[in-house]
């Protein structure tokens, strides 16, 4: 990872959360560079910000704030994409949707980074977003509900349904892969792709 | 008292490690009478495991952050003190700094030949073409040929820049509508420039317009950087400083990045050169 030019307190202390700013950006704009883009322009913000929160969940979720802020304001200049954090009514986990889960229970590599990722980049922004601010960012729920402006409960839900979603969404890419008749043949090789 | 079956909200924040004590303690009990709780519970740490081993280190392009970069060249009162502390310090360093730096002999020289560049009117569409491919052919896939037809600037010109430490630059000349003029200069290698924008003050302090610098007639801004290789000098005169800014700006972003403009990029040099006053000249 280049580091950012300078080598005062500011910078040293942001470049320590560059990659997981990086991380949550590519999950909201869904591509490197745009990410790239939103990073860049966070890092700026927050370098010339005169204000900044000392605490460190604090900073953490301030960092994390300006980047979301940054990639909301490109969404009101993108009208076609306004809509992207739409809210979504509300679902329910029942006991129903747990037992289709259970299908992942003991294939324990279909959980792997690599089909983790593609099924990722097939959630909802809403989704994939509250996904990397827990799992990839590692926010608490507080940091991440700060963050997002929402109640600590809200953030509860939301990963639970985002998990839900792409456990679901893990599933599906299974299925696909084992079944398609497009499958490389007799290479000897199995892949996740 | 909470004593039902852990929810599928339970078990992610006991993965979370976000439930109370208490209630964590029940899910745990839980987990140990269910064996498809446990898997279920299982999978989930598998898989936010994953979700976290997908950090990659942040782009090796990202642009350096410096505390000269653009805010400095926006307008209102930063501005005119920075330039004016710039500009002193430019002439101090001019008269005290010896030997000056290889970048500063070079842009000195770039600004000569920026000022000896025929004024003419704007490339046709098809003549900046040509240009573009040539200066790209010249260059190699390593640089990037800005497009700055958003800004209201063509590519007009393409020669031979100042040479720097034996070796030859080239200069490719916009040109605006309205006799705007923006010279761009690039020099394979380094010369001690940073991956940075660097504003370069005034360049001639012995022509007479070295402290006039803002939007006045004949008075330069230069910046310059190194990316990917190059050396990059980007000058102007008598332009606008926030549309010099906004377009410096873009230039040594897309430097690092070696792409074309994207949309967003296009409409916001064509709203600044909307906004931005006529270039003095």
């Amino acid at each position: 990872m280049k580091k950012v030019a300078g080598q005062g307190l500011a910078r040293h202390r942001l470049e320590h959360y560059l990659d997981r700013l990086f991380g949550y950006a590519v999950s909201l704009a869904g591509d490197r560079e745009t990410a790239a883009e939103l990073l860049h322009d966070s890092v700026v913000k927050a370098l010339s910000a005169r204000r900044v929160p000392m605490d460190e969940p604090a900073y953490r979720a301030w960092l994390f704030r300006i980047l979301r802020n940054g990639f909301i304001d490109r969404l009101r200049r993108d009208r076609s994409r306004s809509g992207v954090f739409d809210s979504q009514p509300a679902e329910s986990v029942e006991a129903q949707d747990l037992r289709q889960l259970a299908g992942l229970r003991g294939d324990h590599q279909i959980v792997n980074v690599l089909t983790v990722k593609l099924a990722l980049e097939r959630l909802p922004v809403r989704h994939r977003e509250i996904v990397a601010l827990i799992d990839l960012a590692g926010l608490t729920y507080s940091e991440a509900a700060e963050v997002l402006d929402v109640p600590p409960g809200t953030v509860m839900s939301r990963i639970s349904r985002a998990r839900q979603a792409l456990f679901m969404a893990l599933n599906e890419s299974n299925v696909r892969v084992l079944t398609k008749s497009s499958r490389p043949k007799s290479t000897g090789k199995e892949s996740a792709l | 008292m909470k004593t039902a079956q852990p929810t599928w909200e339970d078990l992610n924040a006991y993965v979370d490690g976000e439930l109370p004590d208490e209630r964590a303690a029940e899910v745990a009990a839980a987990l140990g009478r269910d064996p498809q709780l446990a898997e279920q519970v299982a999978a989930l740490h598998r898989m936010k495991g994953s979700v976290g081993r997908l950090v990659t280190d942040a782009p090796v392009d990202l642009p350096r952050v410096e505390a000269r970069r653009p805010s400095w060249l926006r307008g209102g009162l930063a501005l005119a003190a920075s330039l004016a502390l710039v500009t002193l310090i430019g002439s101090l360093w001019m008269f005290l700094a010896a030997p000056p730096p290889a970048y500063a002999v070079w842009a000195e020289r770039a600004l000569t030949s920026h000022r000896a560049w025929p004024a003419g009117p704007q490339a046709s569409a098809g003549e900046a073409q040509r240009l573009q491919l040539a200066a790209q052919r010249e260059l190699g896939p390593a640089a990037f040929v800005p497009d700055l037809r958003a800004a209201g600037l063509t590519l007009s010109h393409l020669g031979a820049g100042p040479r720097a430490d034996g070796r030859e630059s080239l200069h490719l000349g916009y040109r605006g509508a309205r006799g705007c003029r923006l010279s761009l200069f690039l020099l394979s290698g380094g010369l001690g420039l940073e991956e940075a924008l660097q504003d370069l003050g005034s360049l001639d302090s012995g022509v007479g317009d070295s402290d006039a610098r803002g939007h006045q007639p004949g008075a330069h801004e230069a910046v310059a950087w190194q990316a990917n290789g190059l050396s990059v000098l980007l000058l102007a005169e008598g332009m606008d400083p926030s549309r010099f800014a906004e377009v410096s700006r873009r230039i040594f972003e897309a430097s690092f990045q070696r792409k074309a403009f994207d949309s967003e990029v296009r409409q916001a040099l064509r709203q600044n050169h909307q906004d931005s006053a006529r270039c003095l000249v």
